[in-house]
């Protein structure tokens, strides 16, 4: 029997939702000094609307006041649900005011595909975008790849906020609390933050010839899309803009910084011992020059590149920005679009695997490919080897584990669920005439949030019925099903249960 | 004092040993793509 949710249920989730709103609105405040220091006057106003509209909901949540104050599981995930649909309405007022959007749905695609660390995007003549509304757009990037609750936490902690945690498709707890947890995610970041943005600022400056303060801006925006695994460019062009090896091998160790799990960087930074020993970066490596090698021996049966050099730096480059699930590329969407088929598997393939386990990459994930493989070895072997053989079940990542039969299941399942995303994706664009091979790339890269597009993500002659099927693709492939079931679970109980 | 000043110091070490070791791995990484395609083009 489903029980119905009681007036108290959603006094606790409102009053969650409204205090990580209050965050969001914080970070509003960034493009907002940005626009009025630039001297971007209709920019400015419309992030002054954001940020009072968004301020005015988390403040009025606030009354709501519940009587216990600690969540349990099903809560943490609707919250963790609802505010990833809810932050992209909020976060999508100022782009739509921009005059770069053909129509609301495309400016909150956007704002999802931000948020998201996606990187699809359906804005139109980018080149001529104000600054400062590059500068929010790139902050989705960053607010998403930390993870707008993760960010969150960071201000409160309280009972039960590690089904927040969860709810964000991190499992992993690096310290024994989630807000310590949370402040070494936040290190790295800035560390990294730190790093690269001087880096890219220096390139420009110096290679590229880009004056101080645009280079600034370059560096600041790619930066956040890159290590957030994003793949927003402030030119339409992409990476392709900066013609430059140096900038693309800057950007190429920050999309793999962000691919990497926030546990592997606390391994790095306390002495890489055992590092290799992980499944997960064993399965990862192994993904990565199985594709490449699919990628470039595809490259090379259509002759698409006619020296080595050029046909290395641009298979490996798309291939990098694939598999961490960033989207950047430094060909055109066009040029792309003429790959072999057999580089479209590897280039699918990489995207429809992803990153690891709670990085910032999406896609189904290295650490369960590498489970999966386990236990399809193990169950093979059963076959072969004599009935009382003992088969070992055990794996190391970072110590050893366990492979238990419930561990199988979910890894399994997840698994499941993101094939069935890329083929309802794939199967809604068959439906409107697109082709079969080009329509599986483009949904991989949706759902598994990479943002690799060759055309069809298009404001003007994709179906508004896409758009939206590409947003949902994008809200469950980030966030690994379990909290989009919680909410619908919820919609369900609250309208049939008694 | 001491001790926090030699905690930062440990953290930012390792922080730049981190940074590093990525971007040690994206060059063998790239090496990989360039030898690869070198003998795909040999070969086809």
């Amino acid at each position: 029997m489903l029980l119905r949710p009681t007036g108290e249920d959603f006094q606790l989730i409102g009053f969650y939702l409204g205090r990580v709103l209050n965050v969001v609105a914080l970070a509003g405040t960034v493009p907002l000094a940005w626009a009025l220091l630039a001297r971007e006057w209709a920019p400015a106003s419309a992030f002054l609307l954001m940020v009072g509209v968004t301020a005015l909901l988390g403040s009025a949540a606030g009354y709501l006041k519940p009587q216990r104050d600690a969540l349990d599981w099903s809560h943490g995930m609707v919250v963790v649900a609802l505010i990833w649909l809810i932050v992209p309405v909020l976060g999508s007022i100022p782009l739509w005011l921009s005059g770069h959007y053909g129509s609301p749905l495309d400016a909150y695609f956007d704002a999802m595909s931000g948020i998201t660390t996606t990187g699809l995007a359906l804005i139109q003549d980018l080149d001529h975008l104000p600054a400062s509304m590059n500068i929010w757009r790139h902050l989705l990037h960053f607010l998403g790849g930390q993870g707008i609750v993760l960010a969150a936490l960071t201000f409160f902690a309280g009972r039960g906020v590690l089904a927040l945690y969860h709810g964000e498709a991190r499992d992993e707890r690096i310290f024994p609390s989630v807000a310590s947890t949370a402040r070494f995610i936040w290190w790295v970041s800035l560390f990294h933050a730190a790093v690269g943005v001087t880096a890219l600022w220096s390139v420009a400056v110096v290679e590229l010839g880009f004056r101080p303060d645009r280079a600034l801006l370059h560096a600041l925006t790619i930066f956040m899309a890159a290590f957030d695994t994003g793949g927003f460019s402030p030119q339409s062009t992409s990476l392709a803009y900066y013609h430059s090896a140096l900038f693309e091998i800057v950007t190429g160790v920050l999309m793999l910084a962000g691919a990497l799990s926030f546990g592997l960087h606390y391994a790095l930074w306390r002495g890489p011992r055992n590092v290799l020993r992980n499944l997960e970066t064993r399965t990862i490596l192994t993904t990565f020059l199985a594709t490449l090698v699919v990628t470039i021996i595809g490259l090379n049966v259509v002759g698409a590149y006619t020296d080595g050099a050029s046909l290395a730096r641009q298979g490996f480059f798309q291939l990098l920005s694939a598999h961490t699930g960033t989207g950047f590329s430094t060909i055109s969407s066009l040029d792309l679009a003429r790959w072999s088929a057999l580089a479209f598997v590897g280039m699918t393939t990489a995207m429809a695997l992803g990153g690891m386990a709670s990085s910032t990459a999406g896609g189904i994930k290295a650490l369960r490919i590498g489970l999966t493989v386990r236990a399809l070895g193990n169950t093979i072997k059963e076959v072969l080897l004599p009935e009382h053989s003992v088969i070992s079940d055990t794996y190391w990542q970072s110590g050893p584990k366990t492979l238990t039969p419930r561990l199988t299941q979910s890894v399994m399942a997840v698994s499941l669920l993101y094939v069935g995303l890329y083929l309802f994706g794939a199967a809604v664009g068959v439906a409107y005439g697109y082709p079969l091979g080009p329509m599986l790339f483009e949904s991989v890269s949706a759902a598994a949030n990479v943002g690799l597009s060759v055309g069809i993500t298009d404001p003007v002659t994709m179906p508004a019925l896409l758009k939206g099927v590409f947003i949902l693709q994008m809200w469950a492939g980030r966030l690994e099903f379990v909290a989009g079931f919680a909410l619908m679970g919820f919609f369900v109980s609250w309208l049939v249960g008694e | 004092m001491a001790g926090r000043r030699r905690k930062i110091v440990h953290d930012v070490a390792g922080g730049v040993l981190g940074v590093l070791i990525e971007a040690a791995v994206l060059l063998a990484l790239a090496a990989v793509a360039i030898i690869v395609a070198m003998v795909v083009s040999l070969i086809g």
